[in-house]
């Protein structure tokens, strides 16, 4: 295509993301982080400078850009139930303002966590420059645990305010008949 | 299904599948788990709809390695057979 506007779906563009994502990547094993590399294509991705024309053997510019932040929902494609959200940026500032039990009982009021929840670990957390606090309960029925089950609240203590809910739970089919869930 | 049948069973599951003899004894314990119906043990992205079981997980590790053999409790079959990335395992030939 000729003098035509730089396009998302242009085949070129590909090619060239790929070769300069290929070159840093060889430069981190280089560097002996290979298990870095992974991650490269989730948080970077490089797109043509707007307002460009393709002409034939002409150079044209892109630009790498960086994701910032993170915002993710997880819903169930069978009934459409939030299964979990994140938003990274709730997240920052973070400390533990909260005595734990306090912080406990505003996770708990999120989580609304059925009568069949038991309460598995809750406590602050740091990771990287997130302080954060994580309460998580475990699904127990008739005394079993129900592998995979569980409801997991991480709050930002200075906002009091959750930065992520998750709620993994099923009521169990012992039942001969399969079901859709 | 008691405790220690259910890790005798695993074992033996284990050493037929070929899970490396350096992997020990971690943990044995009944959980609800969910299968998919129609899949086997081994397949693990199997979609469909699915049920539950009872069933004693025992796993085995060595390092950060592990395999988890799930054995259910009424038939004392393996049910799901899971392991962490990198776990070759080691079939006997002939």
């Amino acid at each position: 295509m000729l003098n035509a506007e730089i396009q998302n779906s242009q085949p070129f563009q590909e090619t060239a993301s790929q070769w300069y994502l290929d070159l840093l990547c060889a430069e981190m094993i280089d560097r002996g982080q290979l298990e870095a590399t992974r991650y490269l294509h989730e948080l970077l991705r490089v797109q043509p400078v707007p307002g460009q024309t393709v002409k034939p053997f002409n150079s044209f510019k892109m630009n790498v850009q960086q994701r910032i932040t993170e915002y993710e929902v997880r819903l169930n494609g069978q009934t459409g139930e939030s299964i979990s959200w994140f938003a990274d940026f709730l997240s920052v500032g973070g400390n533990e303002a909260l005595q734990p039990e306090v912080a406990l009982k505003l996770a708990t009021d999120f989580a609304n966590p059925p009568d069949d929840a038991e309460l598995e670990s809750s406590e602050y957390e740091t990771m990287a420059d997130r302080t954060f606090f994580r309460a998580r309960w475990r699904h127990c029925y008739d005394g079993l645990e129900v592998d995979g089950d569980y409801i997991e609240v991480l709050l930002n203590c200075a906002a009091r305010m959750p930065f992520s809910v998750s709620r993994v739970w099923r009521q169990p089919n012992l039942s001969q008949t399969p079901i859709l869930r | 299904m008691t405790q220690n049948e259910a890790v005798s069973v695993a074992k033996a599951t284990g050493a037929n599948l070929g899970v490396p003899k350096e992997f020990e004894l971690s943990t044995a314990e009944k959980r609800i788990i969910e299968l998919v119906s129609g899949s086997t043990p081994l397949q693990d992205d199997a979609v469909g709809p699915v049920f539950d079981r009872i069933a004693w997980l025992v796993t085995f590790t060595e390092g950060h390695s592990w395999v988890e053999i799930s054995i259910d409790d009424e038939n004392q079959r393996m049910i799901r057979f899971r392991k962490s990335r990198g776990v070759i395992l080691e079939p006997e030939r002939g």
